[in-house]
């Protein structure tokens, strides 16, 4: 048994970086347009070394205003997804918990549709709106999943399933009745999508936002670890439990309405990360959250280039490659009776 | 002082010596006795060692220090990722002008607004222009400026020069870096068939997109008009649009006092879907001589076959240019017993008709007469040629529009 | 912390408030009432209750199920705050100390939740070390030492490594009670301990909680209702029996013939056994008359 260190935490994490930024100078030399390893590494020297005039125009345009935020956007995505999914797996005792089980896609969804429908001509609506339509939803799902005033773990599921099914039975009665041709998009964004291309602010908002909720959920891994072993037996550990509770389903809740908001509901990367990083780190959430974060980064940015690269120039869209990586991976885990 | 001493803490005692109280009555001194917790407790009483009290007090409050700093071993892999990656994305593009203007010999251009109303900034000439559908590649090999098109989507196959075309994808997922790495001056979009996502991230780009948006065959008309403009090729444009109003107009006099006939328009069979109001293709229909059963405001309502049956269309349309596919479509209309209901299945009325109709390009005027032929065919003769007037058909000759075949074909017995 | 201030100050050394030295637990006519809703009908109700022990005390809740030995047990644990009267720790309201303060100094014993994932002996009693720490902690080697030597205690150290999902219900229940100790509590709570493990588990699970009460100065109340061993191991027997409590005082003193035939409703004889420990005998079926 070996113990738990913050040098152990931080060498794994370590480990875990350096393998994203492999992955990362993978992703940016993949694409439609292919660069060689030396035109990236001298562009990249010349970019960092502030000589901004010597960069071909080509790479400017393709790297820097394309790839990279789209690299960039999906590590927040995969970062946020996978450690909204240890959250729920935590909160809502439950194996099987995904980011999506509360409702949370499908109410995003809803305020996706609505905006693409009022407003198709303001590109910031529609996710402004899938936001707002998240926490509309998380609220919803909040006072609907209360027992005795506290957040009680089978409640919350089946209210959040209930949820689940009823926003997503306006979505399919909405998408059949709306005349709005903006909705031919619509199916994009439910598969998952990270090919739009967002203002730098909204970048910047995701990335603290996932710090804040990432770092809320953290500060309470050694308490969701005494909850695991039995929530009866956690208060009498000097775990104050309501207020875990509510914290990991506000910051859980939380990063799944950025990380869909703004890509779609990309599907298994919630679900499987943090199983796959227990099957080698363990169940302890102090080395649990961060590891689930690098990887669901690497997962996302691995599945986005392969969704970019495999059939070019078509672009599949990120959700259907985790889909379809997703689905042997997730029998694996059922085998060895991990899931 | 750490909280939990504060309950035992009796007034006017020093917290050491209250935690050596405490120690007293709790059960540290046995758990103690051997181990390592304090290894040289010598006193057999139970009272720890002052000293080593207060090294412990110093060891963790230096400890926890650092472990605060420390212990967020999150927040450190991610500053590494995001110290470097961050700064070049986001800090880089201030204003999205990456788009250079070495093409463009005379720097001008005209801004305008498209058929969605969103402003369009578009260099005059536009000399490296990417087409996201097939109807624009159409419309803009009928200008006669498919020369500058360098881009088109894989399924833009009319006429056969744009599959020469550099393939950036489909209508619905263009590939964008391809669309950036083409350099070009004007990206030319529809309403219909591409997101309102694609066009963002293109404009985002500093590249100018100009969405059109025609629901009516007049409004194809005027689209492909304003596009000649716009591209500097307005006498082509002129003259195709005066020819095939023309052409329209003839065959609205032709078929002038004859009642129309009602039509099924067969989009699709599973589910089945039709063509709703205020579309292009519903108009065409209209110009066709036909009329539409179906009543809807979406463009392509899913309808229920027994609505079909309770309106008893006389004639059932498919537009197609695939000859497996179509048969495969009149083969499952005779076979299903559902379909066995309408008149127009059990006496074969059928028409099939080229793709001409289903795209909002000059082609649909083609598609148009082939339609009205095949329901009128008395009011034409048989294999003629598509004008009757001399002056049309001399204008016919100039106008560069490829005739198509006539893919028309009557399965089964006359009405 | 703002009760705790208030509490110090209102009282002008906590010293004089002890009824007598080392009174740990104080139970002062505490009731409590269960209901369905906030305004509804009460569906239970645990009548004014009194008693006290002391550290080395083991003191056993005895009763017939439903008779309201839990919710007494969560009471003195401080889960649950009465509706009336006081239960104390060293002189402070139990509800009223905060979450980590109070699991500082009492440690409960339950039966064992399902675990959700897996996790190793070793572990879990290191999650006894947890009101300890604070967020973002990381365990010291004072605290691995705790833990280790918690499990010497119950003689499980050959268990460290293994699995929890693993071992055997005997082995479980050690594990959870070094869980518990590793908590350097004062007063230790167990809810029906020797229930699912078999006589000679059940012996020595009691031997050893007399021994951590004997030498090592715990408090043990126990909840339980297996008669033969409460009077066998414990100082003090509170007797229950539906809401009331009946009697408080040492076993020899509880158990009279009359009195338990009420509670449990069957027939058995008392007899005197050795050591001044009474000795119950069941009577088994009587025929009907």
């Amino acid at each position: 048994m070996r113990p738990m260190t913050l040098r152990r935490v931080l060498w794994s994490c370590a480990l875990l970086t350096a393998v994203l930024l492999g992955i990362v100078l993978l992703a940016l030399r993949l694409g439609a347009v292919p660069f060689s390893f030396g035109d990236l590494g001298q562009n990249l020297w010349w970019l960092v070394t502030g000589q901004p005039q010597k960069i071909s125009t080509d790479f400017r345009l393709i790297m820097v205003d394309i790839r990279l935020p789209r690299i960039l956007l999906g590590i927040v995505v995969g970062a946020a997804l996978s450690v909204a999914g240890a959250g729920f797996q935590a909160l809502l005792r439950n194996p099987l918990a995904d980011p999506y089980v509360l409702g949370v896609s499908s109410g995003s969804a809803l305020g996706a549709i609505l905006a693409l429908v009022a407003a198709p001509a303001l590109p910031l609506m529609t996710p402004a709106a899938a936001f707002v339509g998240a926490a509309a939803t998380i609220a919803a799902v909040y006072f609907l999943g209360r027992r005795q005033g506290q957040l009680d773990s089978g409640t919350l599921l089946l209210a959040g399933i209930v949820t689940a099914s009823f926003l997503s039975a306006m979505i399919m009665f909405l998408m059949s009745t709306l005349a709005s041709r903006e909705l031919r998009g619509i199916s994009f964004w439910l598969m998952g999508d990270l090919s739009a291309s967002l203002p730098r602010g909204l970048l910047w908002i995701l990335i603290v936002g996932f710090f804040a909720a990432a770092g809320a959920i953290l500060t309470t891994a050694s308490d969701l670890n005494v909850l695991l072993a039995g929530e009866r037996e956690a208060m009498h550990l000097g775990v104050d439990v309501t207020r875990v509770k509510l914290v990991v389903y506000i910051s859980a809740s939380l990063l799944t309405g950025l990380a869909v908001s703004v890509s779609g509901a990309i599907g298994y990367v919630g679900l499987l990360v943090p199983h796959v990083m227990r099957m080698f780190f363990g169940s302890d959430y102090r080395l649990l959250i961060p590891t689930s974060a690098l990887g669901g980064a690497i997962a996302i940015v691995l599945a986005d280039t392969l969704a970019r690269t495999v059939i070019a120039p078509t672009e599949l869209p990120v959700g259907a490659m985790t889909a379809m990586a997703g689905a042997p991976v997730f029998i694996y885990l059922l085998r060895r009776r991990l899931a | 002082m750490p909280r939990h001493l504060k309950p035992f803490q009796a007034a006017g005692t020093s917290p050491v010596d209250d935690m050596i109280r405490r120690c007293h009555s709790s059960l540290i001194e046995g758990l103690i006795d051997g181990t390592v917790f304090v290894k040289d407790t010598k006193d057999t009483s139970g009272r720890i060692h002052l000293a080593l009290a207060r090294a412990f007090l110093v060891r963790w409050v230096l400890a926890s220090a650092i472990g605060n700093l420390l212990s967020a071993g999150l927040l450190i892999g991610f500053v590494i990722v995001f110290v470097i990656l961050a700064p070049l994305a986001l800090g880089s593009a201030a204003t999205p002008q990456a788009m250079p203007r070495e093409n463009t010999a005379s720097p001008s251009a005209i801004e305008v607004k498209d058929e969605m109303g969103r402003a369009v900034r578009i260099p005059q000439p536009a000399r490296r222009i990417v087409s996201l559908a097939p109807s624009v590649t159409e419309t803009l090999f009928a200008l006669g400026v498919g020369d500058r098109i360098v881009g088109d989507t894989d399924f833009c196959d009319f006429p056969p020069e744009a599959k020469q075309k550099a393939h950036i994808g489909g209508p619905t997922n263009p590939n964008i870096e391809a669309i950036a790495a083409l350099h070009p001056d004007l990206v030319v979009a529809t309403r219909e068939i591409n997101r309102a996502q694609s066009v963002y991230s293109l404009e985002r780009l500093g590249i100018a997109v100009y969405t059109t948006d025609p629901q009516s065959v007049e409004q194809v008309l005027a689209s492909t008009e304003r596009l000649g403009e716009l591209l500097g090729a307005a006498e082509a444009g002129h003259l195709l649009a005066a020819n095939l109003r023309q052409r329209l107009g003839e065959l609205d006099q032709r078929l002038a006092g004859l009642p129309p006939k009602n039509v099924l328009m067969v989009v699709w069979l599973d589910p089945l879907m039709s063509v709703g109001r205020n579309t292009f293709m519903d108009d065409a229909l209209r110009h066709a001589g036909a009329h539409s059963v179906i009543d809807s405001p979406q463009s392509w309502p899913t309808i229920d076959l027994e609505e079909v049956v309770r309106l008893q269309p006389q004639y059932l349309i498919i537009s197609n240019d695939n000859e497996r596919e179509v048969q495969r479509v009149l083969a499952e209309f005779q076979r299903r017993a559902g379909w066995r209901q309408l008149e127009a299945v059990r006496n074969r009325r059928f028409i099939v008709l080229s793709e001409a109709l289903s795209h909002p390009s000059p082609r649909l005027v083609d598609g148009i007469e082939q339609l009205a032929r095949a329901l009128y065919p008395s009011e034409f003769a048989a294999g003629a040629f598509l004008c009757d007037l001399q002056v049309n058909c001399r204008l016919l000759a100039i106008a560069p529009i490829p005739l198509p075949a006539l893919q028309f074909m009557q399965a089964g017995a006359r009405p | 912390m703002s009760e705790m201030t208030s509490v110090t100050e209102a009282r002008p050394a906590p010293a004089p408030q002890r009824h007598s030295p080392h009174l740990r637990i104080n139970v002062e006519q505490a009731s409590y009432t269960y209901s369905a809703r906030k305004k509804a009908a009460p569906l239970f109700t645990l009548e004014a209750t009194t008693f006290q022990a002391r550290e080395r005390d083991f003191v056993a809740i005895l009763g017939p199920n439903a008779s309201g030995k839990s919710t007494l047990l969560r009471l003195i644990a401080g889960a649950i705050a009465p509706l009336s009267g006081r239960v104390e720790l060293d002189g402070f309201e139990t509800c009223h100390l905060d979450i980590r303060t109070r699991a500082q100094r009492i440690a409960l014993v339950q039966q064992e939740s399902p675990l959700i994932f897996p996790i190793r002996a070793g572990d879990y009693v290191l999650q006894g070390r947890h009101p300890h720490g604070r967020s973002l902690w990381f365990e010291k080697d004072d605290d691995f030492a705790i833990a280790e030597s918690a499990l010497a205690q119950v003689g499980a150290e050959h268990l460290r490594d293994r699995w929890m999902h693993e071992i055997s219900g005997g082995e479980k229940q050690r594990v959870i009670l070094a869980r518990a100790l590793a908590q350097q509590p004062l007063v230790l709570l167990l809810d029906e301990p020797t229930l699912h493990l078999d006589i000679r588990a059940q012996i020595d699970l009691l031997c050893r909680l007399r021994r951590l009460a004997d030498e090592h100065r715990y408090t043990v109340i126990e909840v339980t209702h297996d008669l033969g061993l409460a009077a066998e191991f414990a100082d003090q027997i509170v007797l229950l029996h539906r809401g009331k409590c009946l009697r408080v005082g040492p076993p020899a003193a509880v158990y009279q013939r009359e009195l338990l035939e009420q509670v449990f409703e069957v027939p058995l004889e008392v007899e005197a056994g050795p050591a001044g420990r009474p000795r119950v005998i069941v009577q088994g079926r009587r025929e009907e008359h």
